[in-house]
């Protein structure tokens, strides 16, 4: 009974954390930051086991967090209120080619990582951009002017920063 | 005229559609931390009490507990003769115990798995405690047996360890 709970207040507890730090920590990761989100397991790892290592543990444990998983896929689709609690916001980084400084602020990007997410899509003029979003998985779409979608697959922020 | 965000997604109906397996798997795999947490999988405690002649004897044992984990079976005999007892013989059944690791006695038996108890007076209560560490998991069946004179009291016990 206790490692249920204990699941799901981890589950609760590194959602909370999370949303708290925003989209920015959910993109691709320098090497340090890789490092410091490995530690989470092990700081917790104790915690959910209490020195109970049987296999009947392990599958209370594992299936608790599946099924939390599913039953917040489902809440997540069916109910949209729902769903903007659990996952984030896309936010609006340019429009029309001009930089909006609410949404780089709120979200801490850097004009340089736009930039970057532009050369990566094929851009070199901010003017040609009709939008850059920071979507939920913290990946920045770039939609270039004149409405053609630009296909983008390595637009993570986080990486086109670092390179 | 800029839009202040681009065009949001058509709405759809949000009506959830599980495939066959998701409707036989997703109950199984929701059951296992619902039991758990009406303690299926959790530790329990049996009691059983038996009398024979001057014998009065009260088994706590576990009922169901872990893989590796520690549990103690108490036996608590008394004397409800009007005379001291010499000497009266805690008797554990080897099968019983050898599903076990670690298995420690208190106070400790004088030869395999029987403890001696001397000098017993009147309505005394003396008690045997045994530390058992689940090893083999199953179900484990055995008896307590103890002796005065031509009185003895058995006591069945049924231990189920979780893998």
């Amino acid at each position: 009974m206790e490692t249920v709970l204990r699941v799901i207040f981890v589950y609760a507890f590194v959602w909370a954390c999370f949303r708290t730090l925003g989209k920015r920590e959910l993109s691709q990761m320098a090497p340090f930051e890789l490092v410091m989100l490995l530690l989470i397991p092990q700081f917790f790892s104790r915690a959910l086991t209490r020195q109970d290592y049987s296999m009947t543990n392990s599958v209370v444990a594992a299936t608790t967090l599946f099924s939390i998983v599913f039953l917040t896929s489902i809440g997540s689709f069916r109910f949209a209120g729902f769903r903007h609690v659990i996952e984030a916001r896309p936010t609006v980084l340019v429009r029309r080619g001009e930089l909006l400084l609410p949404g780089l602020r709120r979200e801490r990007i850097a004009p340089d990582e736009i930039f970057s997410a532009m050369h990566k899509a094929g851009i070199e003029k901010l003017e040609d951009v009709a939008w850059a979003i920071l979507e939920s998985d913290g990946k920045i779409a770039i939609i270039r002017a004149g409405g053609t979608e630009v296909h983008n697959p390595d637009s993570d922020r986080g990486t086109a920063a670092r390179q | 005229m800029s839009l202040p965000s681009p065009p949001p997604p058509p709405p759809i109906d949000p009506k959830i559609d599980l495939t066959w397996k998701q409707r036989i798997g997703f109950p199984i795999l929701l059951a296992v931390p619902i039991l758990a947490l009406f303690g299926i999988f959790g530790e329990t405690r049996g009691h059983a009490h038996t009398t024979s002649g001057s014998i009065d004897v009260e088994v706590s044992y576990p009922a169901r507990f872990r893989y590796r984990q520690v549990q103690s079976l108490r036996v608590s005999v008394r004397n409800l003769s009007s005379l001291v007892a010499d000497t009266m013989k805690v008797s554990f059944d080897t099968a019983y115990v050898a599903r076990f690791s670690s298995v420690r006695f208190d106070p400790a038996p004088k030869s395999a798995y029987t403890v001696d108890l001397t000098d017993v007076k009147p309505s005394e209560s003396r008690l045997v405690s045994v530390e058992l560490w689940g090893q083999d998991y199953g179900n484990h069946r055995g008896t307590v047996v103890a002796r005065h004179g031509s009185d003895s009291a058995i006591v069945h016990l049924r231990t189920f360890v979780f893998p």
